[in-house]
């Protein structure tokens, strides 16, 4: 880490300056990143919507029903990563770690819900649909939140 | 003989990020977990055959990952910095700012 130059105070001011510059700029597009959010937001309202039909339609959908429900939620979540992965230029600090803990918690809620489908023979609204709104919320607000440090 | 102690700043200023373009290539990806090239090269403002050198250097000190990818059948190249290149840029910005204030090094 040692070496022999000798920089003067104006030559440091003028690195210094230049990383200040660089750090800026990596903080004004992280700022200003959506892809994130759109992804998290997208993805949280497909496992959401999926919990839902899986109570209220598959139950009782014919085979060719149920095969058709499935592939449109995965028809969905093949559209939405593929559109990030094709507009991704940067990820910001972190956020991979906030997205991924944030997918671990709404899908730990959409396979306890589905379990309790199975389990209760309650079907009210008042209970379902708080219930995917609760599993698409973590994945959504974590995948969305901007960076702070 | 000992050899007399280094605490002058300059003693701990980092030579591969004393490079302008190296410092702002390793400044700007300490900010992202991982950013494209030609999103790095657009946003620092130099050219392919620039950053591709720089970015060689800083990969052979083991400050910067590089990454090949592919989205359908286009390449893209993924930059991020390693540990090594956070902790070198930490030491290098401070060593910057004690040379700019006139104080002594800082130690690890």
């Amino acid at each position: 880490m040692t070496n022999s130059h000798d920089l003067s105070p104006g030559d440091a001011a003028s690195l210094l300056n230049a990383a200040d510059a660089a750090i800026d700029r990596g903080n004004t597009v992280s700022r200003r990143w959506r892809l994130g959010s759109v992804l998290s937001i997208s993805l949280g309202v497909l496992v959401g919507v999926f919990l839902l039909a899986s109570v209220y339609l598959l139950p009782t959908a014919t085979g060719q029903g149920a095969i058709v429900i499935s592939l449109a939620y995965a028809l969905g979540i093949a559209i939405v990563t593929t559109v990030y992965n094709v507009f991704r230029r940067l990820t910001p600090i972190g956020w991979n770690d906030r997205y991924r803990r944030g997918l671990m918690i709404t899908m730990g809620i959409f396979f306890v819900a589905l379990a309790l489908s199975f389990l209760v023979s309650e079907r009210s609204p008042l209970l379902w649909i708080p219930l995917a709104v609760a599993a698409a919320i973590p994945v959504s607000v974590y995948g969305s939140q901007k960076v702070t440090r | 003989m000992t050899e007399p102690a280094h605490t002058h700043p300059r003693h701990r200023v980092d030579d591969l990020l004393t490079a302008p373009v190296r410092l702002s290539v390793v400044a700007a990806l300490s900010r992202v977990d991982e950013v494209e090239f030609a999103f790095l090269r657009d946003s620092i403002e130099i050219s392919d055959s620039q950053l591709s050198k720089q970015v060689s250097q800083l990969e052979q000190a083991g400050y910067v990952s590089v990454r090949k990818g592919h989205v359908g059948k286009r390449p893209r190249t993924w930059l991020s910095i390693t540990e090594d290149g956070r902790v070198a840029l930490q030491w290098h910005l401070a060593a910057l700012r004690a040379i700019v204030d006139g104080i002594a090094a800082p130690q690890p």
